[in-house]
C-alpha cells in the first residue's frame, strides 16, 4: 500500500494513500508499515485519506499500537473522517487510541 | 510530503464532538454497540493472589474498562490469604496487565484511571472474621463508587473452598437474595465443578442451599471464545448448512483438543484430574453440544441451554463391560516436540514415578436421537501431541456413485468441514476438484475462511465476554447444573472403570510428539475411519518436523 512517511522531530507521520483499509488490503498495509514500526518508536498515523476502515483494518491498526507499546513507543491517530471515527466508536476502540483532531495536535501530543 | 501541508490537514475536532448519526448508520449495517451494564456492581475475587486473577481476570476487566464496558459504578475487591496492601496489589496487577498478550494495548494513562478501583483484602476463606471485614469494605465501596449493593462474587480458588466461601457469604448476609432489601448478588464459579457426579451434586447442593440457580454462573472460558460462539452462527445463520447437518449426509464427527505442552508446573493438580476431568467434562462436551444441538428458539439463556442439555441427555451410556471399544487412555513417555527432547509424564515435577493418570483420552460417543442416530462422535484430547490444535471435523458421506474412469470411489476423499477453534481460527471445506490437464483426474482442494483475515486480529476475549455477561445477568454462555451433572454422568463409567483398573495400565503408551496411543487409531480403524491429523490437513501451516517428514 502506498504510504508517505514524514519525519517531524522524533515522530514519523505516516499517511496511507488509500481510501479503504479493509480485509482486501490489510495484509499489504501490515507488510508495508512493518519496516516503519521497526525503525520508529513514535508514529502518528494520518488517516485523512481513508474513507472506510473495517474490523480487519481496525485490527491491523491495533496490532501497530500493540507492537509500538511493547517497544515503549506509541501510536497516535489523526485525521479520522466521521465514518471512520464511527467505526472506532462502534468497536469501542476510540479510548484505547489517542485520537488527535489534526496533525499538529497529534505531533504536539507526543511532546507531553 | 512537505511540512507546510500540515496546516491543510482536515480539522475534525469542531465537527465531531458526537457522531451519533454515523454510529446509528453503522449500527444498522454492523449490529448494535456492545452493551454497557447499566447497573453498577462491586466485583469480588476470591483467590485474588492466584494465577488466574493476574493472567485472565484483571486483564479482562482492564480491557472492558478501556472499551467503556464496565458499569459506571464499579470497584474490585481482591480477597486472599496472602498479605498485601492495595498499593502492592495494584502494582502486581499493573505488571501482569502490561505483560499480558490478551490486553488490547497497555496504556499507562488508562491504567492510572482504572487502578484506583482495585482494592485488596487479606482474609481466610474459612474464617468468618474476614467476611465481616468484607461486608464492611463492600459498604464502603457502595458509598465511594456507587456500587448500589450489587455484587459479583468470583470464585477463583481451589474447588475445596467453593462451599465454605458460599456458606460464609450467606452467613454474613452477603449473597442471600434481597437479604438487605437492595441489590443483587451473583456467583461465578470456576471449573472444575466437582471431580465426578457425586461431588458435583454435593457442591451443587451446597450452593443451592443458599442461592438460587439463576444466581450461579458456572464458567467455562471455551464458551466465551469467538470461534466457539461462531459454531452457532455458522450453523444457524446460513440456510445451506442446516439441511445437511444430520445423519443423512454426515458420516461422523471428530472433536480434537491437542496440546504440545506437558503438565508444566501443574503436576499436583493433574495427578488428581487427568485428561477426562480436565478437558472432556467441560470443554469437549461443550463443543459436542454446540455441534449437535437442535436450533434454539432464541439466542438467550434457557433456550440455548435447554437445547445443549438435550444433546448430553441423548448420549448413549458407555458400557463398562466393553469399554475398550469406545474409550482409550494414554500417557506420554519421553519424546521430542519440534525436535527438542522432552521428558515423559512420569518424569515431570510432582508426578508419581508410577503414575497411572491419563494425559490422553479418546471416546467414541453416539447420540440416541432422530438427527444423529448412527453417527459416531469421536472426541480426543491429549498433552504432548505434535501440535496445539482445537478443531471439529465434520466428515460427510462419500458420493454414492462415481463415473470418472480414471478415479475410483475410494480414491476420492469425502468432503470434510473443518472448524478450527484455535489457532488459525476459521473454517475450511475439503472438496474434490478436477486437476488441471487434459484428463479427468480428481484431486483434493479446500476452501478456506480465516477469522483473522476477515474480521481482524484482535486479542482473545473469552474472559471479557463472560465477565461482561455475568455483570449484565446473561447466563447464556454459562453452564447450568443439569448440563454439569449430565456430563459427569456420561463420564462416570469411564472414570470408575479406569480407576478400578489403574494397576493394570501399561503406561507410557505414546511418545511425546506423536498423535497418541495406537489404540486410539484402532478405535477409528475398526469403523473404517481415521483421525484427521494435522499432516493430512494442508490448511494448517506444517510444523518444522512435519515439513521434514
Amino acid at each position: 500500500m502506498e504510504m508517505s512517511v514524514e519525519k517531524i522531530g522524533d515522530v514519523a507521520v505516516v499517511t496511507p494513500r488509500a481510501e479503504h483499509l479493509d480485509a482486501s488490503v490489510v495484509e499489504e498495509f501490515k507488510r508495508d508499515i512493518g519496516p516503519i514500526l521497526e525503525t520508529n518508536r513514535n508514529v502518528l498515523l494520518d488517516m485523512s485519506e481513508l474513507q472506510f476502515v473495517d474490523s480487519a483494518g481496525l485490527g491491523a491498526i491495533l496490532s501497530c499500537l500493540r507492537r509500538l507499546s511493547a517497544a515503549e513507543g506509541d501510536l497516535k491517530l489523526c485525521g479520522l473522517s466521521r465514518p471512520v471515527r464511527a467505526v472506532f466508536e462502534i468497536a469501542r476502540m476510540h479510548r484505547i487510541f489517542d485520537i488527535a483532531n489534526t496533525r499538529e495536535e497529534g505531533i504536539q501530543a507526543f511532546r507531553h | 510530503m512537505a511540512s507546510n501541508e500540515l496546516a491543510a490537514s482536515p480539522p475534525i475536532a469542531e465537527e465531531t464532538p458526537t457522531i451519533t448519526a454515523e454510529i446509528e448508520e453503522m449500527e444498522d449495517r454492523l449490529g448494535p454497540l456492545l452493551e454497557r451494564p447499566e447497573e453498577p456492581c462491586a466485583f469480588v475475587i476470591f483467590g485474588a493472589s492466584g494465577d488466574l486473577t493476574g493472567r485472565k481476570l484483571i486483564p479482562a476487566l482492564y480491557n472492558l474498562f478501556c472499551q467503556e464496558l464496565l458499569p459506571r459504578g464499579f470497584a474490585v475487591i481482591g480477597y486472599a490469604l496472602t498479605p498485601m496492601e492495595d498499593a502492592s496489589f495494584r502494582q502486581q496487577m499493573r505488571q501482569k496487565v502490561k505483560d499480558s498478550p490478551e490486553v488490547l494495548a497497555f496504556r499507562p494513562k488508562l491504567w492510572d484511571e482504572f487502578a484506583p478501583a482495585l482494592h485488596y483484602l487479606v482474609g481466610d476463606f474459612e474464617n468468618p472474621t474476614g467476611y465481616q471485614q468484607l461486608a464492611e469494605r463492600l459498604r464502603e465501596m457502595d458509598a465511594q463508587y456507587g456500587c448500589g449493593g450489587n455484587r459479583v462474587f468470583y470464585l477463583a480458588t481451589a474447588p475445596t473452598f467453593f462451599a465454605p466461601i458460599v456458606a460464609n457469604l450467606a452467613k454474613h448476609g452477603l449473597i442471600n437474595r434481597n437479604s438487605s432489601g437492595e441489590g443483587w448478588a451473583r456467583l461465578v464459579v470456576e471449573k472444575p465443578f466437582g471431580r465426578d457426579l457425586a461431588s458435583a451434586q454435593e457442591l451443587n447442593k451446597a450452593l443451592r442451599s443458599v442461592v438460587e440457580e439463576d444466581q450461579i454462573y458456572r464458567i467455562d472460558h471455551y464458551l466465551g471464545k469467538e470461534t466457539v460462539q461462531n459454531i452457532l452462527a455458522f450453523r444457524f445463520a446460513n440456510s445451506i448448512i442446516e439441511p445437511i447437518w444430520n445423519r443423512q449426509y454426515i458420516d461422523h464427527v471428530q472433536i480434537t483438543a491437542a496440546e504440545t505442552l506437558g503438565v508444566e508446573h501443574r503436576g499436583k493438580y493433574y495427578e488428581e484430574a487427568g485428561a477426562l476431568r480436565d478437558m472432556f467434562q467441560n470443554h469437549l462436551f461443550q463443543l459436542l453440544a454446540l455441534v449437535a444441538m437442535e436450533p434454539p428458539v432464541r439466542h438467550y439463556g434457557q433456550s440455548v441451554r435447554d437445547r445443549k442439555a438435550d444433546v448430553l441427555r441423548a448420549v448413549v451410556p458407555l458400557n463398562p463391560e466393553n469399554l475398550a471399544e469406545s474409550a482409550v487412555r494414554g500417557q506420554y513417555g519421553p519424546g521430542k516436540i519440534d525436535g527438542v527432547p522432552v521428558p515423559g509424564y512420569r518424569q515431570e515435577p510432582d508426578v508419581a514415578p508410577d503414575s497411572a493418570t491419563e494425559t490422553y483420552a479418546a471416546l467414541k460417543l453416539t447420540l440416541d436421537n432422530w438427527r444423529w442416530a448412527g453417527v459416531p462422535f469421536y472426541l480426543r484430547s491429549g498433552k504432548r501431541l505434535p501440535r496445539k490444535l482445537t478443531m471439529i471435523a465434520i466428515q460427510f458421506k462419500r458420493v454414492p456413485h462415481l463415473f470418472f474412469r480414471r478415479t475410483s470411489q475410494d480414491q476420492i476423499e469425502p468432503n470434510t468441514l473443518l472448524i478450527r477453534i484455535q489457532p488459525d481460527e476459521g473454517i475450511a471445506l475439503k472438496l474434490g476438484a478436477k486437476a488441471p490437464g487434459s484428463r479427468m483426474v480428481i484431486r483434493q482442494m479446500q476452501m478456506n475462511f480465516s477469522y483473522g483475515a476477515a474480521f481482524g486480529e484482535f486479542p482473545a476475549t473469552a474472559y471479557e465476554t463472560l465477565l461482561l455477561d455475568a455483570m449484565l445477568g446473561d447466563p447464556t454462555l454459562f453452564n447450568r447444573s443439569d448440563a454439569v451433572a449430565l456430563s459427569w454422568d456420561i463420564l462416570r463409567p469411564v472414570l470408575e472403570t479406569w480407576q478400578a483398573t489403574r494397576a493394570f495400565v501399561s503406561f507410557p503408551n505414546y511418545a511425546a510428539g506423536t498423535w497418541g496411543p495406537a489404540a486410539a487409531d484402532a478405535l477409528l480403524a475398526r469403523d473404517g475411519r481415521a483421525w484427521q491429523n494435522a499432516t493430512t490437513l494442508p490448511l494448517f501451516t506444517p510444523t518444522a518436523a512435519e515439513r521434514k517428514s
